[in-house]
């Protein structure tokens, strides 16, 4: 599903480089459910935005879906993204002047689906994450748990081949968190691959597999059997873990 | 991004943002409503002057001294009372007059008001289409029997005499002399090409005029124009050409310049019409200032709406919007703006042209052309003001667009 080799990103800054990620490999395949991790500047941002096919990689190559995305253009990274990627962010990212069926229809509308099918797909999309009820509802008349179920919603309406999740609990408090995380365990079950990118260690087990990066490199890669173990190994402390 | 979408997304967006979109399409209202006010009035106005210009018609000239060929301080030769019958000879199919004018002051019971006198023949009438309100005009029974007649104006009447009617009959004292009020003219429409009388001026036989007027300062009588009305279009150039030929002979020339000119009248209209055009065309360059104006007011907010949804941008990029989708959304949404501000700008041009031709009695015509060309233009300027906000945005890097807060 997905295949890094080698992917070097360097930041030019004036004359100055600052070298973001120094040489990942990783591979991802079809339903999966993998935690991306690692402290702030270990970039892990970086990687996601990669995958995501919103940065280029300075060298390496990127396999998306069979597809080699390394030299494409912007406009048909654009496609990539709109076909290929749904994202789900921290702070949810929702068109505040939308409705959560206008929302949710936004991917379509750069596809270009007709009107009915951006209509039929979106509640379909909306009733997965069970906010079918509230397509009419704007971003602020909405908990933060309901606006990233919107969000997860508007990131699988194009039936996407992987779901890009970065920090997707940083806003809510723990108990929405699970809720969410729980959406995501769900779809998959589904079949639905999810990358998640986050700093939490509670969060992060509850993928199936855990990848550290620290300074650019990727540092472990686990998949997770027995949680407690991964925790003390992958040494960022303990969790509430059941 | 298809345009049912765009206009979807402006519509929401401005509407979102009322006060601040208002003020920005003042400009253009502004802007478009006075272009479109300036040719629409010009336009209606050069309708009046062809109008007027229809009553005159084009087959009026009149012979005059050439005064532009003399060197300044040398005396100016005009015609004599001599050369009035020769020039009368040249053509039989026409109304003539010769034109004397003087300022006098016109007495009756114990007022005093001062008047141009013209002296003419019967014929000046209706050479310059002219009516009476009451009597008659000068005829030519008054003009071969040199009776003491005048035809008082609209005004010099008033200053004597209640009403028209009152006025015939009546005596008023002229230069020294007595004249019997034969008729009041009717009151004068202004026109492009005139003979320069309004409706202070009194009219008397010509003979008479020149008989009253001292000419001891002069060196005799002088004769300061004749008119021609041709019946026949065909003869004008003729009565141009044997008038010239017959004052050339008569008074030579001056530092190789004829002495005398004939003037058409359709001379007088194109040299209007040039006028008017250089005058519409002024004022429409000024008013296409405020156009531009206008047009900066919205590529200023542009601007500030692509800074202020940097965000946007880049979640909908992240989203699939690829930049032509981003450009189209903004150029849609400043075009939308420029067209709606235009569009009320139509109105209120509309609006002031329709004042304008009930003011000034111009028959309105509605300005379909410059209603066009408010359209063309607004949507050229929302384009053009448009454009580089618009690219702006288009080319905003996703990663950098949704970091921003």
């Amino acid at each position: 599903m997905i295949l890094l080799e080698s992917i070097v990103k360097i930041y030019r800054m004036g004359k100055l480089e600052v070298p973001a990620l120094m040489g990942v490999n990783l591979g991802v395949q079809e339903h999966e459910f993998v935690a991306i991790m690692g402290p702030s500047g270990s970039g892990k941002s970086t990687l996601m935005n990669i995958i995501g096919c919103l940065d280029r990689l300075t060298t390496g190559r990127y396999v998306l879906d069979g597809i080699d995305v390394s030299q494409m253009s912007d406009n048909e990274l654009a496609d990539v993204r709109n076909r290929k990627i749904g994202f789900v962010f921290q702070t949810f990212n929702l068109l505040p002047r939308m409705t959560s069926l206008r929302n949710v229809e936004l991917p379509l509308i750069y596809e270009g689906a007709s009107k009915k099918e951006r209509r039929e797909r979106a509640l379909e999309a909306l009733r997965l994450v069970g906010l079918e009820n509230r397509a009419l509802h704007r971003p602020n008349e909405l908990s933060g748990g309901q606006r990233q179920r919107v969000a997860i919603a508007r990131a699988l309406i194009n039936r996407p081949a992987i779901i890009l999740a970065d920090e997707p609990t940083g806003n809510l408090d723990s108990r929405t968190g699970e809720e969410i995380m729980a959406v995501f365990q769900e779809l998959n079950d589904r079949g639905v691959t999810v990358i998640l990118v986050t700093h939490e260690l509670d969060i992060a087990l509850c993928a199936r597999r855990v990848v550290a990066i620290r300074d650019g490199l990727v540092t472990r890669d686990e998949e997770i059997t027995d949680r407690k173990m991964v925790a003390a190994a992958a040494g960022l402390g303990g969790g509430s873990i059941p | 991004m298809n345009f049912t979408e765009g206009f979807r997304e402006s519509y929401e967006t401005i509407r979102h943002n009322k006060l601040r979109t208002f003020l920005t399409m003042l400009g253009m209202n502004i802007g478009v409503a006075s272009v479109i006010a300036v040719m629409a009035t010009g336009l209606m106005g050069r309708g009046a002057i062809m109008k007027g210009i229809e009553n005159i018609g084009s087959s009026l000239l009149w012979v005059q001294a050439n005064r532009d060929a003399y060197p300044p301080g040398r005396d100016i030769t005009y015609m004599k009372p001599e050369d009035l019958a020769a020039l009368e000879g040249i053509v039989r199919d026409a109304w003539i007059s010769p034109n004397l004018r003087g300022t006098y002051m016109i007495g009756s019971r114990g007022y005093q008001e001062a008047a141009t006198a013209y002296g003419v023949w019967q014929p000046y009438m209706r050479i310059w289409g002219r009516a009476v309100q009451a009597g008659r005009f000068i005829s030519q029974e008054d003009v071969d029997l040199r009776r003491r007649v005048i035809v008082l104006g609209r005004n010099t009447a008033k200053v004597f005499f209640s009403t028209e009617d009152d006025a015939l009959g009546k005596s008023v004292a002229m230069g020294g002399k007595d004249f019997r009020v034969v008729g009041v003219m009717a009151k004068k429409e202004r026109s492009p090409v005139d003979d320069g009388s309004d409706d202070d001026t009194a009219y008397v036989p010509y003979e008479v005029l020149q008989d009253i007027t001292n000419w001891d300062a002069y060196g005799g009588p002088r004769v300061l124009r004749v008119y021609f009305k041709v019946h026949a279009l065909s003869d004008l150039d003729f009565v141009s050409s044997q008038a010239s030929q017959y004052l050339g002979q008569r008074y030579g020339a001056v530092e190789g310049k004829p002495r005398f000119v004939v003037r058409k009248a359709e001379d007088s209209i194109q040299t209007t019409n040039k006028v008017f055009d250089i005058i519409t065309t002024v004022i429409t360059l000024i008013a296409g200032i405020s156009l531009v104006v206008g047009g900066i007011g919205i590529m200023n907010i542009m601007l500030i709406t692509v800074t202020e949804r940097t965000k946007e941008i880049g979640i909908r990029k992240a989203l699939g919007a690829k930049r032509r989708d981003i450009l189209a959304q903004f150029l849609i949404e400043s075009v939308i703006i420029c067209l709606i501000g235009g569009g009320i700008g139509i109105i209120f041009g509309v609006g002031i042209t329709a004042v304008v031709s009930v003011v000034q009695r111009w028959e309105y015509l509605l300005p379909w052309l410059s209603i066009l060309i408010g359209l063309a233009v607004s949507i050229s300027i929302g384009l053009f003001f448009g454009i580089y906000p618009a690219l702006k945005a288009a080319r905003l890097d996703p990663v950098v667009a949704l970091t921003k807060e």
